[in-house]
């Protein structure tokens, strides 16, 4: 185990007026349970709104979690709680091993540095490779070992097509050698053909690097092409989750069910998309309904979904699913 | 029958960095009560060949030569007046983004109603139950209320099908659709997609589905263009182009999908990236990234094969007197 998450949950305050008093709270994330392993990679899979991201930014720190706790197991075997009680080493040492890749490349990276700077900056940092040669010889290594040229280092980010930028975000987030790397949605801003790269590329590095991998994404032939086990969320909630193919074939939650019919097949042969009887959009998750938050679309509901919150059931020896269709209270 | 006829159409931009050929030279038609689908990828020109259809480039910058006919009607430099008849009540567009396809300021009924307003002379109020009705019936509940919102109020999917509803209440006979799903969640483009398809077939509307998204196309079209740097590669049925594609560029396309047997492998890929616009490469535009590049490639343009059953493809390989006859291909 890398990272672990208990009952993690995430309010954003709402402000208003002029003393900006809070007027109530985007509920980003209910009691969140997740566990990172080594050289293993946790797909996030849900629509827009469902969480996914916040996830991805708690792990990273880059938001700290309204309530709930996050450990880190540390290479030495030392459990350490994660946030704002971690000393200032600790909190380095955190961020060092875990790192992040964004999803627009375009945005991602300083336009005002060259890549070499992109890349020595961590470094610097983290005090890696102290002497001058050492490290440029590191950027270098770094910028092939994602399949760019060395002599790039002295290029800018605008020099470069949305599959080589993210190249290169790639090459900063490994370059201190960490142990997960949080990839939220790496793929999404690029090309078709140019996104298979990128995914070998990532495979490629977790098999040789030993990297385990949190990986966020909307897209669920992705997820399910790269994740070992994955995570299915609705509105801030964990639906199903489990071993990856066997969520896939036994998608169990009317939600997973439903996401997966709604993916449009390569094959026009077999138009299925006039069967979808999935009416509505997701509910504010200001105001998300009492209960399971897929009551208000889903086709089983039931009395009892409009009242209670189910929770992580299990239903198989690596699958778990949160709804009361499989839960006795039903 | 066909409806619209894009003859050796080029739209080239003058640019600081150069001439950008954003479409050069295509040739097409759109035939009555069918989905045609232009796919590619970013740069290949499939929006601008929309816009230039819409004739929403201002020229100069834009260069813009060839034909495209309207049922007969040339509309290459057609001035405003005329285009403006044609724009909403002929010829209608859906947008990428729903959310900045409306004004913020606006309620979405009075935006609605203004389009109506410009191409019927029914009244305010029949303008306004036309609107409703239509809000409707692409599946927008409480419309009345709605109508009086404002577009920050609504979701994205839910912007979408006003956007399509505003657009099919002017009765155009040709619907342009740019992408109309990518910014929405897969269950609400499952949703949007239905509604299209059935509109399609209730409207009796001739469209052009512009996308990226093999998968998008597999659903919704009846025939396919497939589009690189400016140019169409290949042409065909959507059946027979998915059993039975012909051009590198779509085969890589086509393989670079992710398929359920394959996981945790390595993906099959296309080399390279797309070239930038001001700098594509001479012959045939592909042959940078393609496996089966020759010289011939990268010196001439490839023409048009055109196969027995309609099927169209520009390449090399399937030029009569190509080096690799007697290849496997």
């Amino acid at each position: 185990m890398i990272i672990k998450g208990t009952h993690i949950k995430k309010y954003f305050p709402i402000r208003k007026g002029v003393f900006l008093q809070t007027a109530g709270y985007v509920k980003a994330l209910e009691q969140v349970n997740f566990e990172l392993n080594e050289n293993e990679t946790l797909g996030i899979v849900g629509e827009s709104g469902c969480g996914k991201t916040t996830l991805g930014r708690v792990i990273t720190l880059i938001y700290s979690p309204t309530e709930g706790m996050l450990e880190y197991n540390t290479p030495e075997n030392r459990q350490i709680v994660i946030g704002k009680k971690m000393n200032k080493h600790q909190t380095k040492l955190y961020r060092r091993d875990v790192q992040m890749i964004f999803q627009d490349p375009f945005s991602s990276l300083d336009p005002r540095m060259t890549v070499g700077d992109i890349l020595r900056e961590p470094l610097d940092v983290h005090q890696l490779y102290p002497n001058p040669k050492e490290k440029e010889e590191y950027i270098q290594y770094l910028l092939e070992r994602v399949g760019l040229y060395p002599e790039y280092s002295a290029r800018y980010p605008h020099e470069f097509s949305g599959g080589q930028r993210q190249r290169i975000s790639i090459a900063r987030a490994i370059a201190l050698k960490p142990r997960a790397i949080v990839c939220d949605e790496p793929t999404s801003a690029l090309d078709v053909s140019v996104q298979s790269q990128i995914i070998n590329l990532l495979q490629e590095l977790k098999d040789q690097e030993n990297m385990a991998y949190f990986f966020i994404s909307h897209d669920l032939d992705l997820i399910h092409h790269v994740s070992d086990r994955v995570m299915v969320m609705y509105l801030g909630s964990v639906m199903e989750e489990g071993e990856a193919d066997e969520v896939f074939t036994h998608a169990s939650h009317p939600y997973t069910r439903v996401l997966m019919k709604s993916i449009p097949h390569w094959d026009p042969k077999q138009r299925k998309l006039g069967n979808i009887h999935l009416e509505g959009e997701p509910p504010s998750p200001i105001n998300p309904p009492r209960g399971c938050p897929f009551n208000t679309r889903c086709p089983d509901v039931m009395d009892i979904c409009k009242r209670e919150m189910p929770t992580l059931h299990k239903i198989g020896v690596n699958h778990s699913v949160a709804c009361w269709l499989y839960n006795n209270k039903g | 029958m066909s409806i619209i006829q894009v003859n050796h159409l080029k739209s080239f931009f003058k640019t600081e960095e150069g001439i950008v050929k954003a479409v050069d030279d295509i040739s097409f038609e759109l035939r009555e009560n069918e989905i045609l689908a232009l796919v590619g990828e970013s740069g290949c020109g499939k929006s601008v060949t929309a816009q230039t259809i819409m004739g929403l480039l201002k020229s100069p910058p834009a260069i813009i030569e060839g034909s495209i006919k309207y049922h007969g009607k040339e509309l290459v430099g057609l001035s405003n007046k005329f285009y403006h008849q044609l724009r909403g009540k002929e010829i209608g567009m859906i947008f990428q983004e729903p959310m900045s396809a409306f004004d913020p300021l606006y309620t979405v009924g009075e935006q609605a109603s203004e389009a109506v307003a410009v191409h019927s002379n029914l009244n305010k109020h029949e303008i306004k139950d036309k609107i409703i009705a239509m809000f409707n019936k692409v599946g927008i509940s409480e419309a009345k209320q709605r109508y009086d919102e404002y577009p920050h109020q609504m979701s994205g999917g839910m912007l979408q099908r006003m956007l399509i509803a505003l657009t099919l209440a002017c009765d155009p006979k040709v619907l342009i659709a740019d992408e109309p799903t990518t910014a929405l969640d897969v269950t609400i483009q499952a949703q949007v997609l239905n509604l299209m398809r059935n509109l399609q077939k209730e409207f009796n509307t001739s469209i052009i589905f512009i996308t990226h998204d093999l998968g998008v196309v597999a659903e919704l079209s009846d025939r396919i263009h497939v589009m690189y740097a400016g140019k169409i590669v290949e042409k065909a049925d959507v059946i027979e182009l998915f059993d039975n594609p012909k051009h590198p560029y779509t085969k890589g396309l086509l393989a670079s999908r992710l398929k359920r047997e394959l996981k945790g492998q390595t993906l099959p890929f296309i080399e390279g990236t797309v070239p930038r616009a001001f700098e594509f490469p001479k012959g045939c535009r592909f042959h940078p990234r393609c496996p089966f590049a020759k010289e011939i490639c990268k010196e001439q343009e490839p023409a048009p094969t055109v196969f027995n059953d309609g099927h169209v493809c520009s390449c090399w390989l399937y030029a009569d007197n190509h080096p690799l006859d007697g290849v496997d291909r």
